[in-house]
């Protein structure tokens, strides 16, 4: 349905050029080639008259290509027969998305007179907005021409035009990392709410099983499906724990040797080697947690008489623990660093050794920025998806039994959403929910560690 | 004086503290440098343990047959038509080529198990290269599509190791029964192999003691009717170790499918050993010898993982070395790995599609992030002004920055798809919602890289009558390009390895062809890791390391780019 | 005792029979290719305060941080030449920076207190050196060292506070007690004053004066009025030369070398 839309950007491309020659033409011939004497140069000129041919233009056809499906979805509504509008909700939209396919190439699940009837209705009016919207288009870029054309003269402040334009797309360009806090924000609250809706809050928060299979027909009383979050975030925080045992002495030791002990080429050898660690996909862990340390530790504690599965909490931990290494050392890294050597100094003077001035002065020093740095860990830790999703396991376990496989906020989202999924059911409404979960945990640990790390900056700048 | 007794008296405590603090300084030091050593070796073992698996995926056993297209088969009426040359039956020419190659497979059973030896889906290569090209029909062409990917695991090593003993001295055969061939040897040439199987059933019963033993263990914390099915259990248990050590014990020694296979090769023929003793072996022939003489020639295959426990017949592995003895399967690089799409068999599958999948959605992220990253950072940077607005946008992209990426996914879902009915699986949505993620990175490098240019350089444009816009975009940016450039790259590097967004846009389907467009489905190659990681079947295995080898190179590529121009690019004040 | 004598070459510098608590031969300080100090042979007597004067960059807090080693923990830093502490090659093998650093204290430019309280800041010496065996006797010496910093008075009730919090010239105190609480012989000071205001320098200026009874103070400082109000013996160094040492009557009054000479009347500096 949009298929003549990339023709149309096209042809507006050609047009710009066209616009831009004209303008600056235009110009020149006004200053009988004494360029010297317009206010701003012939290029602005072109610019301006390239600007108001196709910008509004582009306007139009962009918006049209976002939401053209959805006026076109309303429109429909306004035409549905009697007797479907009749039918409850879902049945409406079930109809609805059936004509669409059948309109529009897709496989429609049913067909019937109706459905066919309403396919040729949705089909015509495809065209006619399509149409519609090209018209409206091409007024718009001609019109546009011949008005800038107009205005271009001998005194007419292009530049200062042009550079308004610039200026709104710097300001749009920002508001977009503004915007994207906002619809993730909006999205993830809207669903959740719907979930809600249907599922109390409080057993979602406070509930200790978590089976989130609904009902497969209408009647079936009893089945629809437990949404007690509890073992989700009980196997998150059982993994995290465990990523940062490792990570969080590894990457220290690291960081206070490479700033405190190592040789200048030690730490130059060192620290790309770290960033390595912190390169490597973490699809890639998932797959070593996987098939290397996951069955690894399975032999491991059988053979000190544990039962264990490759997929555990343990081995996921682990392997995040090393992915979290380099996360840990880089961050504390600078914040060791930024510890004035005053402080050192006046440690030696007393005639403390190096490893007593570390573990007396220096490390008091650096603790709230340290501090600041591991919590970015553990949001990292928490939201971390691949590794957990291929070696935790998906069972729902409320355990603290690390060898045992628990499941994860990320590896449910990433199950309730990758399957075959019907839209508006509490199962796959419940992946926002605890996707909001995950955010405004995540946040909040950023927000605290950021605000942290600044305020310990700000002591010692 | 007291002073200087003091004084005295503090220089003895701290030199009697010496030694226990410079014992703390080591540790102190030994804990850094096992902190970094750790982090290293866990690097070194997860490269090496992707790389060791992932090496073997790079070849694959090829058939090569002689295949004859015959005429009469395919259009014999020589129309030429395409239609006619589609519907020729390709699979049963290629079971014809495999019957040639083994004609003493007889039986229905044994020919479905030989047929097996190459995928159904080679037939659809073949009737592609006849198509294409007709004027191959009634001629004798190499079949050489790849081996079923069990035997090519079995013929690289890697189900059980396969391991060849040349026989000593004659091989007489005794009686050339057709079923079971009863042969002699002179006893020492035999030794080996009878031992071999004792001590497979030494510990085979030894591991059902331990069993047993950790069976009993348990029991004396348990009571009651529990304890009874238990006591019968450790009874079967050990009544069979027993009996597999009694077993291991005779003269002459019955092989069962638990014992490791014996497999003897004499005259161009493969048989089954199914009783040794002293002197005399009987085997059960798999591939027919051609001659039955007396023979100086012979040797011995031992596969230690019983025939029970493995996915390959000792009949499928017979073929499999008649194959490669007689040149019809080589060992050849894995070029279908580097120019098919995903398959249902993982002797046809490849990351091709992948990849393309994979570039096309970095094309996508680029095109939206790149600009927009650059012009959000040039207005914070250079037209902002320090207020209220500009600090929350300011927090806003270093939330951003932290934000796990599953939620972009959540977004790209909610938005792209379910708001604006974009097409699932498409790499246009996939490259804006990693468009997304990577904005707050090229935007914070970005602005480092404006920042970095020297305001003189700002003052200048400007006091030659220069408009900001001027200033910003003819002197500012062409300065900070190296580092923007840099930034960028390592940014879109990030986003080549990412999976989890692109996992809730449905770029997680099984797709078979390689994408065409940014709306047509795909998978990229981190997901396509994902997805052949969790398949079952072992050869995925190492397609999957060979997988995530390529990723990683890519990205060395590009980081070592980035490197490489900020070296070369970059200009110090 | 306590008050501050103008004229200090008066007041016990005099006694030329007294040993000499440090003494300097041939000292040469390399920092990488560039050096940094030039043949420098200087005595330093005990229970007095000497200081060190000259231009920036010439090199005398470089000769200050060789007498407790400090110029170890920088890498490119290479000491030649002989220094004794009561007759002890300091930079001997057999010597080790802790124990030299333990009697030798040092005070530096800016304060600077460790982030801890200040209790803790004066009890960081004694805890690591081990000097305290239990809780009692740690107060105590932590308590007399305050007092004979003359903070005591001004913090006795607010020890676990920190000690950052104090203002600077209580900070530059609070550093002058957590040196004397391991029992330095010598104690350094690196310009104690150029960070504090005239009233807290007052105050450290009159501490110095005490604390000369019990320890050899050496002293950099930039202002030639604090060498002659404080010190006994006064040291000139120019690019990295020591060109004069004597009583500080002596060189204030009647300088040896026209550069000294020059220095001290502002020509130069």
């Amino acid at each position: 349905m949009i298929t003549l839309l990339p023709f149309a950007m096209l042809a507006l491309t050609g047009f710009m050029l066209l616009a831009w020659f004209q303008g600056r033409g235009k110009a020149v011939s006004c200053a009988d080639g004494h360029t010297s004497i317009l206010h701003s140069l012939p290029g602005y000129s072109g610019a301006y008259l390239a600007i108001w041919s196709v910008l509004p233009a582009f306007l139009l056809l962009a918006a049209y290509g976002l939401f053209g499906d959805l006026l076109l979805g309303l429109q429909m509504q306004q035409k549905l027969p009697p007797d479907i509008l009749a039918l409850a909700p879902e049945k409406i939209e079930l109809f609805l998305r059936n004509a669409h396919a059948l309109a529009f190439g897709g496989t429609a699940s049913e067909t019937s007179p109706a459905l066919t009837a309403m396919a040729q209705t949705y089909a015509s009016h495809a065209r006619y907005n399509q149409i519609a919207v090209m018209g409206l288009a091409l007024v718009l870029s001609v019109g546009g021409f011949f008005f800038a054309r107009r205005r271009i003269s001998k005194t007419f402040r292009a530049r200062n035009h042009v550079e308004a334009v610039i200026f709104a797309l710097l300001v749009v360009c920002s508001a977009i990392a503004v915007l994207t806090t906002l619809g993730i924000v909006l999205s993830l609250l809207t669903e959740s709410l719907r979930f809600f809706s249907q599922i109390n809050a409080l057993d979602f928060i406070f509930g200790l099983k978590w089976s989130p299979q609904t009902a497969l027909r209408a009647d079936q009383v009893g089945q629809s499906g437990s949404f007690g979050a509890v073992p989700l975030f009980a196997g998150t925080f059982l993994i995290t724990l465990i990523a940062m045992i490792v990570a969080a002495p590894v990457g220290l030791f690291s960081a206070i040797y490479l700033s405190e002990y190592a040789k200048p080429s030690t730490r130059r050898t060192v620290k790309p080697i770290l960033e390595i660690l912190a390169g490597v996909p973490t699809v890639v862990y998932g797959f070593f947690a996987l098939l290397t340390v996951g069955p690894f530790i399975r032999q491991a504690a059988e053979a000190v008489g544990l039962g264990a599965q490759t997929q555990s909490a343990l081995s996921a931990g682990l392997v995040m623990g090393i992915m979290i290494i380099p996360f840990v050392s880089s961050l504390s890294d600078d914040v060791i660093n930024a510890v004035p050597q005053a402080l050192r100094d006046g440690s030696y003077a007393m005639g403390a050794t190096q490893a007593e001035t570390v573990r007396n002065v220096v490390f008091p020093a650096a603790l709230p920025g340290i501090m600041g740095a591991l919590l970015l860990a553990v949001s990292r830790a928490i939201g971390e998806t691949m590794i957990v999703v291929m070696a935790a396991g998906q069972s729902a376990n409320l355990t603290a039994n690390p060898l045992e496989p628990v499941t994860t906020v990320t590896v449910q989202i990433v199950t309730l959403l990758t399957g075959d999924q019907e839209f508006d059911s509490a199962k796959t409404l419940s992946a926002f929910a605890l996707g909001l979960a995950l955010f405004v945990i995540t946040l909040g640990l950023n927000i605290i560690s950021l605000r942290v790390v600044r305020k310990y900056r700000e002591r010692y700048d | 004086m007291t002073e200087s007794a003091a004084r005295s008296s503090t220089k003895a405590l701290i030199a009697a503290s010496l030694p226990r603090r410079y014992r703390a300084e080591q540790r102190f030091r030994l804990y850094g440098r096992a902190a970094i050593l750790l982090a290293i070796s866990a690097l070194g073992l997860l490269l090496f343990s992707v790389g060791a698996q992932g090496f073997s995926a790079f070849s694959i056993f090829r058939f090569d047959l002689p295949l004859h297209l015959d005429t009469k088969r395919i259009d014999p009426n020589n129309t030429g038509d395409p239609k006619v040359i589609a519907k020729a039956p390709y699979r049963a020419l290629i079971q014809q080529a495999l019957s040639d190659a083994f004609p003493d497979v007889r039986s229905r059973r044994d020919k479905r198990a030989l047929f097996g030896l190459s995928t159904g889906l080679n037939v659809v290569e073949l009737r592609k290269r006849v198509i294409k090209n007709p004027a191959l029909i009634g001629t004798d062409i190499r079949f050489t599509a790849p081996i079923s990917d069990d035997i090519d695991l079995y013929l690289k090593g890697k189900i059980t190791p396969r391991r060849f003993i040349t026989g000593k001295g004659d091989l007489v055969i005794q009686q050339p029964n057709p079923k079971i061939i009863t042969l002699a040897a002179a006893p020492e040439s035999l030794d080996f192999l009878i031992a071999h199987i004792r001590q497979s059933r030494l510990q085979q019963a030894a591991k059902l003691e331990v069993q047993a033993q950790k069976l009993r263990d348990g029991l004396k914390a348990s009571n009651g009717q529990v304890a009874a099915a238990q006591k019968q259990k450790i009874e079967q248990l050990e009544h069979k170790a027993k009996t597999i050590r009694n077993a291991a014990k005779g003269q002459t020694l019955g092989l069962n499918k638990n014992d490791p296979s014996i497999l003897l090769g004499f005259h161009g023929g493969i048989a089954k050993a199914i009783r040794v003793s002293a002197g005399t072996i009987s085997v059960k022939p798999l591939v027919r010898p051609t001659s039955l003489e007396t023979t100086q020639n012979w040797q011995a295959l031992i596969l230690d993982l019983p025939e029970r426990a493995r996915r390959i017949t000792d009949q499928q592995a017979a073929w499999a070395e008649m194959l490669v003895d007689h040149g019809y399967a080589k060992r050849r690089f894995n070029s279908i790995f580097f120019t098919h799409a995903d398959s249902r068999e993982p002797e046809l599958a490849g990351i091709a599609g992948a990849m393309v999948g994979s570039i096309l959605t970095l094309l996508a992220t680029m095109l939206a992030a790149v600009p927009i990253g650059i012009l959000a950072a040039i207005y914070l940077e250079e037209f902002a002004k320090k207020n209220r607005l500009t600090d929350f946008i300011e927090v806003n992209i270093n939330n951003l920055a932290a934000v796990p990426s599953i939620i972009f996914g959540l977004l790209g879902l909610a938005v792209f798809l379910n708001t604006f009915h974009m097409p699932r699986s498409a790499p246009l949505v996939g490259g804006l919602v990693l468009a997304l993620m990577t904005l707050p990175v090229i935007i914070i490098a970005s602005r480092a890289a404006i920042k970095a240019v020297p305001p003189s350089i700002r003052e200048a444009a400007l006091g030659i009558g220069a408009s900001k816009t001027q200033t910003v975009f003819d002197h500012v940016l062409p300065l900070a390009a190296p580092g923007i450039l840099t930034g960028t790259i390592i940014g879109l590097a990030r986003a080549l390895g990412e999976t989890a967004p692109l996992l809730m846009i449905g770029m997680v389907a099984f797709i078979a062809d390689i994408p065409k467009s940014l709306t047509s489905p795909s998978t990229a190659m981190p997901v396509q890791i994902y997805l052949w990681a969790s398949s079952a079947e072992r050869s995925w295995e190492a397609r999957t390391a060979a997988a995530i080898i390529i990723l990683l190179l890519l990205m060395i590529v590009l980081n070592l780019t980035a490197v490489f121009l900020r070296h070369k690019l970059e200009r110090r004040w | 005792m306590a008050s501050i004598t103008l004229k200090p070459d008066t007041n016990g510098a005099d006694a030329t029979s007294e040993t000499h608590k440090v003494r300097a031969r041939d000292v040469n300080v390399f920092y990488g290719a560039k050096q940094a100090l030039f043949d420098v042979n200087l005595d330093i007597s005990d229970r007095s305060v000497t200081s060190f004067i000259g231009p920036s960059g010439c090199g005398k807090s470089t000769f200050l941080r060789c007498i407790n080693r400090m110029n170890d923990t920088i890498d490119i830093c290479r000491v030649e030449g002989d220094i004794r502490l009561d007759g002890k090659d300091i930079y001997a093998r057999d010597v080790d920076p802790v124990i030299l650093r333990a009697s030798v204290g040092m005070v530096f430019q800016k304060p600077n207190p460790f982030p801890k309280s200040i209790y803790d800041n004066v009890a960081y010496g004694p805890r690591i050196h081990g000097l305290a065996a239990n809780a009692e006797e740690l107060d105590h010496i932590v308590e007399t060292s305050l007092q004979r910093a003359g903070l005591w008075a001004e913090v006795a009730d607010r020890l676990d506070e920190p000690g950052t919090g104090l203002s600077g010239g209580q900070q530059q105190r609070l550093v002058i007690a957590r040196a004397i609480a391991v029992r330095p012989e010598v104690i350094l000071m690196d310009e104690p004053c150029s960070a504090l205001d005239p009233i807290a320098t007052a105050k450290i200026e009159e501490l110095i004066d005490d604390l000369r009874n019990n320890y050899c103070i050496i002293m950099v400082t930039h202002s030639m009025a604090q060498a002659a109000r404080v010190s006994q013996h006064t040291a000139f160094f120019h690019l990295g030369k020591l060109v004069e040492a004597g009583p500080t009557g002596q060189i204030f009054t009647n300088p040896c070398d026209s550069r000294t000479q020059d220095y001290i009347t502002g020509r130069f500096g």
